[in-house]
């Protein structure tokens, strides 16, 4: 047993040295605490106390979101409306929304994030009164590029284990299993710079640096604001070719079983459900309607509406951005915070006046 | 379990160190850990359809025996029977049980008739097309009296399931697989090394080259109604570097892993990009399927003795048998009689092994003729792929018909930076090396060239691959 030969010993004294490199990335990794490596996620424990303690967060970058969203569940006592949805909803405050709310909304949410999430407030008995879902075209769709490198599992026991509750088989996003990513350079870079500075609060800007408040939305105008519209053009055009909303044309079917029956599962429990969609930026909308790919983001939104009407969902917005400029967006995707209040008060009345029970209070961010 | 995963990232260590390590002193228990970390590989799938492998092996290991014991001819014949049944039955109802269905519906109905079937909701066990053919092709060859047949269970076992090429081949013949089960294998420093290059260029080809085109393929053929006939022919042509390099990169890597425990498999691609004519892409594309079709249907039909009419229905008996291999819908059937059609003048005319040899042997650069040869050949096989890849015949000749329609000479949408380069890398690497197995067999001696084409490929894989995507022959 154990034996090596000569063979062996130079073989493996050579692959070594060759993984050297690898190995070194993956450790930094490791000992940064970030993504999917991480699994005691202090740094996103201590976030989390911040925020339960409804203190806001200045200039955080390069977290676990998923990893500090579990942890934020855990001990953070949840009011009468939660908000879960991607980027395109993070900045939504209790303010805009005029009840107090928890956001927690995380960077390219998927579905199964959703149903993660969804878990982790029951098994925290922490259910609240009402959930909005906010729903991108490609939300039904199995695997989505986008946002790859800080996508982590922190969240896929609890998926699993929703599903096992819903009695449906679970899909596995290839994201969630993607390996190389946590030895991508950029990502160690960002790490590396983290790790000059312990403290929570980061002093440089980066550019995927926000400040997150006591009610989980987060504000990243402070980078955005910088933008010229110019710039805004140039990325919705180089958006267009990228595929990357015009790949969302298949909904996965098991996908779409798995939200009907969460859907049931939570109205069973008195929890009403709403959707939430935003508009597309008009020049990404337009570049793929001339392609002739329009259903692409009219699919899901039938789908999304007709199952809402069954259901008795309220249905917050469109996909559609008829009536937005590009002025109104930071990016190729995300609009101004000003705009998407907009379409809340807009849409607010009636949705008061279809799901009952509502809070008025006065909360105004620290 | 897919070969670029995380899952078998650690798999292949854990049974590596086993093996050598740990039960390297006794064959027998080396190949017993070869034969329960193929059965896990196989049924991180779907451990139900480990029972398929188990039926399949234990039938053809029992029938061998009886094969070898028994002299009289009408029972060595009943016995090869009982095996074909087996083995064509179980790939008969999983793979074309609806198809068979489906065509039986039509004919009936063509004729005035009506006929009510059930289709029935059946899920393709992967790989099954590989290892069926595996086995049939050790009864056969024990019939045939080429081999001797084995009474070591689990060496069988081992060879039926042996991991590496389990679910997408190359499909290996008892003769050259199984008495590796049965020798004492001592580790060899050099085949590991190159084990490794060729499992490094595999992961290339796949994660970067296949997995990138894919992205492309998915959006033109699926919306080709809106391209113009430039960006279709790109398409055609991403796909073929699709196929190309997501099958013959899985074929590294399962070549490669199996240096790694001592096992040399069978060449299944041969650059067959650098082809100069039809004959020699069949020569050197899927190889070990097309010499199973060689030695077990063409060859036994009569081949390419007999007259013009024999040599005719052989050719097309093949080729479309060929396609129907791929799956149960009549695109593939279509690819395998078109490439039929392009094979028939040279086998006509004689010409069908006029390019024996690889291209501008013993030349850096090849000679325009063959260049212009090369790329005939290519775009007869990119025409073929279109309808492969297509959802059914609509499809393809939809896509073909757009392409007449509005080509132009405009530059095609997705000629992007994302793609040519790594196609461009891959030409030349492979290029140079294609009296090679494989894109990086023969490096300089510097070990600062060779290191430094290592990570290159190795951070080109981690910077540019894209969403882990399984492998396209897995669906065969």
């Amino acid at each position: 047993m154990f034996t090596f030969n000569f063979d062996m010993t130079i073989f493996l004294k050579r692959l070594f040295l060759f993984l050297l490199p690898f190995i070194t990335i993956y450790l930094v990794n490791y000992s940064l605490k970030k993504n999917d490596i991480t699994k005691n996620g202090e740094y996103e424990k201590k976030m989390a106390t911040i925020i339960a303690q409804n203190q806001n967060l200045k200039s955080i970058a390069n977290y676990n979101d998923r990893l500090y969203v579990k942890h934020l569940v855990e001990i953070k006592k949840v009011p009468n409306v939660i908000l879960l949805g991607s980027s395109m909803m993070m900045e939504i405050s209790s303010e805009d929304w005029n009840e107090e709310i928890l956001n927690l909304s995380l960077t390219t949410c998927m579905l199964t994030d959703m149903l993660g999430i969804i878990d982790l407030l029951e098994k925290n008995k922490k259910l609240p009164k009402k959930i909005v879902l906010g729903f991108l075209p490609t939300s039904f769709n199995k695997s989505v590029e986008q946002g790859n490198n800080y996508k982590s599992t922190s969240l896929m026991k609890n998926y699993k284990s929703f599903c096992k509750r819903l009695g449906v088989n679970t899909i596995v996003s290839s994201n969630h299993l993607n390996f190389f990513n946590h030895l991508n350079p950029v990502v160690l870079k960002d790490r590396i710079n983290q790790l000059s500075n312990q403290s929570i609060e980061l002093p440089s800007p980066t550019k995927t640096e926000a400040n997150i408040y006591f009610d989980g939305s987060k504000d990243f105008s402070a980078v955005y604001d910088l933008k010229k519209t110019e710039e805004v053009i140039a990325v919705s055009n180089l958006s267009s070719n990228d595929l990357q909303w015009t790949k969302a044309a298949t909904m996965d079917p098991k996908l779409v079983e798995m939200f009907e029956k969460a859907v049931e599962w939570l109205q069973a429990k008195d929890v009403s459900v709403s959707i939430f969609l935003l508009p597309i930026n008009p020049i990404v909308w337009k570049n793929t309607v001339a392609k002739g790919l329009k259903e692409k983001y009219e699919t899901p939104e039938n789908y999304l509406k007709s199952f809402a009407q069954k259901q008795g969902i309220f249905v917050f917005g469109t996909f559609n951005p008829a009536g937005y400029t590009i002025a109104d967006y930071f990016d190729d995707k995300h609009l101004k915070l000003p705009v998407i209040k907009g379409i809340i008060d807009k849409q607010m009345p009636l949705y008061k006046s279809q799901v009952t029970n509502q809070q008025s209070i006065d909360y105004q961010k620290n | 379990m897919l070969f670029n995963s995380i899952e078998f990232a650690l798999f292949l260590p854990i049974v590596f160190g086993l093996y050598w390590f740990v039960l390297n002193r006794d064959l027998k228990y080396q190949n017993l850990l070869l034969l329960a970390a193929s059965y896990f590989f196989y049924g991180w799938w779907d451990w139900r359809f480990l029972s398929l492998i188990i039926f399949s092996s234990l039938a053809d290991y029992l029938i061998g025996i009886e094969l070898g014991k028994n002299k009289k001819q009408s029972n060595r014949k009943f016995l090869l029977c009982i095996s074909i049944i087996i083995n064509l039955g179980f790939l008969g109802f999983f793979k074309y049980f609806n198809f068979f269905l489906d065509a039986f519906i039509d004919a009936f109905s063509f004729f005035g008739g009506s006929f009510e079937g059930t289709r029935l909701d059946i899920i393709l066990p992967v790989g099954i097309s590989f290892y069926t053919f595996q086995t049939l092709s050790y009864s056969i060859d024990v019939y045939n009296k080429k081999i001797t047949p084995t009474k070591n269970l689990i060496a069988f076992f081992a060879y039926v399931s042996f991991f590496p090429q389990l679910v997408a081949g190359p499909i290996e013949r008892a003769k050259n697989l199984l008495p590796q089960f049965t020798q004492k294998r001592q580790f060899d420093y050099m085949q590991a090394k190159d084990g490794l290059r060729q499992i490094l260029w595999g992961l290339f080809k796949k994660m970067v080259v296949a997995d990138n085109c894919a992205i492309y393929v998915n959006d033109i053929f699926a919306n080709y109604e809106l391209y113009s006939g430039n960006t279709l022919i790109l398409g055609g042509v991403y796909f073929a570097f699709q196929i190309y390099c997501d099958f013959s990169g899985y074929s590294d890597i399962a070549i490669g892993t199996s240096k790694l425990f001592g096992f040399n498999l069978m060449q299944n691609f041969a650059f067959p990009y650098f082809s100069k004519d039809i004959a020699e892409f069949w020569r050197r594309w899927h190889i070990s399927l097309s010499t199973w079709f060689r030695d077990y249907l063409y060859i036994p039909l009569g081949g390419s003795r007999g007259g013009t009419w024999m040599k005719v229905r052989n050719t097309f008996i093949i080729f479309i048998v060929s396609g129907f291999w791929h799956g149960a819908n009549w695109t593939f059937i279509v690819w395998g009689a078109l490439n039929a059609i392009y094979f028939l003048p040279l086998l006509l005319l004689n010409l069908n092994r006029k390019n024996l040899e690889i291209t501008a042997k013993g030349k850096n650069l090849p000679s325009i003729g063959n260049v212009l040869n090369m790329l005939l050949t290519f775009g007869l096989t990119v025409i073929a792929w279109i309808f492969f890849r297509a959802e059914n015949l609509s499809h393809a000749l939809g896509y073909l018909n757009r392409i007449i329609l509005t080509i132009d000479f405009s530059i095609p949408e997705f000629l992007t930076r994302n793609i040519y380069p790594f196609i461009i890398i891959l030409i030349i690497m492979e290029w140079f090396q294609r009296s090679n197995e494989h894109g990086l067999e023969k490096l300089p001696s510097s070990p600062w060239i060779r290191y430094s084409i290592y990570y290159i490929c190795a951070f080109t894989i981690i910077m540019n691959h894209r969403v882990e995507q399984s492998f396209v022959y897995f669906q065969f």
